[in-house]
């Protein structure tokens, strides 16, 4: 379990889940929304000191009425770590997270000695039939992210009678999704230009089932990190980390051993 | 004061069914690929001359209306509708009902549009603007969270555009102009009458009563309409405006034959035939994508999702799941010979209280049924209805 912790900024108040011991790890979530200490937290809080806010306008965070984008997102976000005096740290982002974390690397590289994108949205995918969040139901989105449906980790999250405070992080994350990220659709054409300044080692996690974010995508961000390697999970869908947590955090544990040597 | 307006949606009428039924939906994303141009060419043709037969007859005016992605309605551009009526008809008003304002993306040149009708129909047009169900945003892909905002600051830069001398700046959340000064003004002063048509927000109400704007009630149901317009009415009052039949209006289908025999025969086969055919809906499972469509992020308060559903039966698709017998029993369609319409309408007018009245029928591959019901709503029941509506101050 962890405790949570309400952080005051310049811009308002972000609530951030932590736990665990050693080299401070960020966790940015994506549109699956905050959901609290989940098993991949877990894991990867045996190795690292975890920092997981809840992004702006979700969960116990304020969303400053200016922020429109992905970049004001980062901005409050990394107003947050100064307050927080984070000044070194692994930067992990999924799905939506992860073009927040590629943003608040190119924002501010010196911060972030790794950087780890897991189906990272914030390119093109160039496929014309790629799962569309505003026009499918939000959970049978989500579950398009798995590669199975039918096993406890899809089913222990997602559950079919979602209870109020469910519903209404549903509605929280889908609010702050559109806002961010409904036009262009799910993308920056100055994000991939814009990250190349980050010389630091990059992991792209990427599960072998993945219809939202292709892997083509992640051989976009492979190309312009400097120092990055492309990790595929077998049997896993888009939201790898919720799907195989283990193979998730020891791909991240693994990672930082040799970033941190 | 009462005015009756011919509305009809300019439907694409003989699009595969099965292709529909198999999709589970007709808008949005049913493909277009079942369109052809020759027919629909042809549909449009027939379209103008029903709103030509419309004006002959005697009608106040025609209602035209803007949707997308739909066979529903062949009319994206309602401003090109309204442009031929300015030149296809001579006396009637022209009434968008409406722009759907947050998609349209440049209120100013809308302003210009919209000017550009008032002044070749001579000052004919009826504004109406409209925020536009969510899939027409979605459609456009217009952020449904800004819907709202996108509305407001859209009207009243249009507004401003139309009653205060060029040049200015516009300096806003959404839009932002250097130099708004064009040199087409509507024909009427101040400006066009604007009329807001809805259905269910309630925020939209309000907005309208507060502008002092009269609100058309599309189709709603009976008990809800009374809500609906009573909560208007003490909002434009508290507002400092004065309420007189010319702030409602109702829109009702309505079909007539000789006797009520003949319309029931004739309305049941128009309801369920042509009813089941726009929707799809016969031996249709719907699209599990559709429940997104209808409401996406932020585009209703929690507050206008519950009203949706007690006044529409929960989706949009009520009206025709409902059934002939059960649209008859709520009045949302009238059926029967002049003498009954003429009662029926007259209820519905005392009741309302309205001083616009929108009257719309079921257009089908046949349209020899509805011209008929057309006369005989022109050599029948305008003359009773006028004479009826003395009483509308």
């Amino acid at each position: 379990m962890s405790y949570n912790s309400t952080i005051k900024n310049c811009y308002g108040s972000i609530e951030v889940l932590k736990n665990g011991d050693g080299n401070n790890l960020v966790f940015i979530h994506g549109e699956e929304g905050p959901r609290d200490w989940l098993p991949y937290h877990d894991h990867l809080s045996k190795s690292f000191s975890i920092w997981a806010p809840s992004l702006p306008g979700t969960g116990g965070s304020q969303l400053p009425e200016w922020v429109n984008s992905v970049s004001d997102i980062s901005k409050v976000l990394l107003e947050t770590l100064d307050k927080e005096k984070i000044t070194t740290c692994i930067i992990v982002g999924c799905s939506l997270g992860g073009w927040i974390a590629s943003e608040m690397v190119s924002m501010d590289p010196s911060r972030f000695s790794g950087l780890v994108l897991c189906g990272s949205q914030g390119l093109p995918t160039g496929h014309l039939d790629t799962p569309d969040i505003f026009l499918t139901p939000y959970r049978n989105y989500i579950a398009l992210g798995y590669k199975k449906t039918d096993n406890h980790e899809f089913t222990n999250l997602w559950k079919k009678e979602p209870d109020d405070k469910e519903i209404e992080t549903d509605l929280e994350i889908m609010e702050l999704t559109a806002r961010i990220a409904f036009k262009p659709y799910m993308y920056d054409r100055s994000l991939l230009p814009s990250l190349s300044r980050y010389a630091k080692p990059s992991l792209l996690i990427w599960g072998d089932n993945d219809i939202i974010t292709p892997i083509s995508i992640a051989e976009q961000f492979n190309s312009v990190l400097n120092n990055s390697k492309i990790t595929i999970v077998k049997n896993a869908g888009h939201y790898v980390h919720l799907e195989m947590p283990k193979d998730f955090s020891n791909a991240i544990i693994d990672f930082s051993k040799k970033i941190l040597r | 004061m009462l005015n009756f307006y011919y509305f009809m949606n300019q439907p694409y009428i003989g699009y595969p069914h099965e292709a529909a039924a198999e999709y589970g939906a007709v808008m949005l994303k049913f493909s277009n690929k079942h369109f052809n141009a020759e027919h629909a060419a042809n549909l449009l043709d027939r379209y103008h001359k029903d709103f030509q037969l419309a004006e002959d007859i005697g009608f106040d005016g025609i209602l035209v209306n803007e949707h997308h992605n739909a066979p529903a309605a062949m009319s994206p551009i309602p401003n090109i509708s309204a442009t031929v009526l300015a030149k296809i008809t001579k006396r009637v008003k022209i009434f968008i009902g409406g722009n759907i304002l947050p998609i349209h993306g440049n209120p100013v040149k809308l302003a210009e549009e919209l000017a550009m009708i008032d002044l070749i129909s001579k000052g004919r047009l009826i504004s109406g603007f409209v925020r536009g169900g969510a899939v027409e945003s979605l459609a456009m892909t217009t952020n449904t969270l800004h819907n709202r905002d996108l509305f407001d600051e859209a009207h009243d830069l249009i507004l401003k555009t139309w009653t205060v001398p060029g040049p200015f700046v516009w300096e806003g959340k959404h839009f932002d102009y250097r130099c708004v000064n064009p040199w087409v003004l509507p024909y009427q002063k101040p400006h066009p009458p604007i009329m807001i048509p809805g259905s269910t927000s309630k925020e939209t109400i309000e907005w309208a009563a507060k502008h002092g704007y009269p609100y058309i009630a599309l189709a709603t149901r009976l008990e809800a309409t009374d809500e609906m317009f009573s909560f208007y009415d003490t909002t434009a009052e508290k507002y400092g405006h004065k309420v007189s039949y010319n702030n409602h209006g109702y829109m009702i289908r309505v079909h007539l034959a000789e006797t009520d025999e003949k319309a029931h025969e004739e309305g049941k086969k128009l309801f369920g035939g042509r009813m089941a055919q726009i929707t799809s809906m016969k031996n249709m499972t719907i699209n599990p994508d559709v429940s997104a469509w209808m409401q996406p992020p932020g585009f209703v308060s929690k507050e206008a999702a519950l009203a949706r559903r007690k006044f529409m039966g929960g989706t949009p698709y009520a009206f025709f799941t409902q059934g002939y017998e059960k649209a008859l029993e709520n009045s949302q369609v009238i059926v029967g010979s002049p003498e009954t319409v003429i009662n029926n309408l007259n209820k519905l007018r005392k009741r309302f209280k309205v001083g616009h009245l929108g009257i719309s029928h079921f257009p089908i591959e046949d349209p020899s049924m509805t011209e008929r019901s057309l006369e005989l709503f022109g050599e029948k029941v305008f003359p009773r209805l006028r004479d009826l509506a003395q009483d509308n101050v």
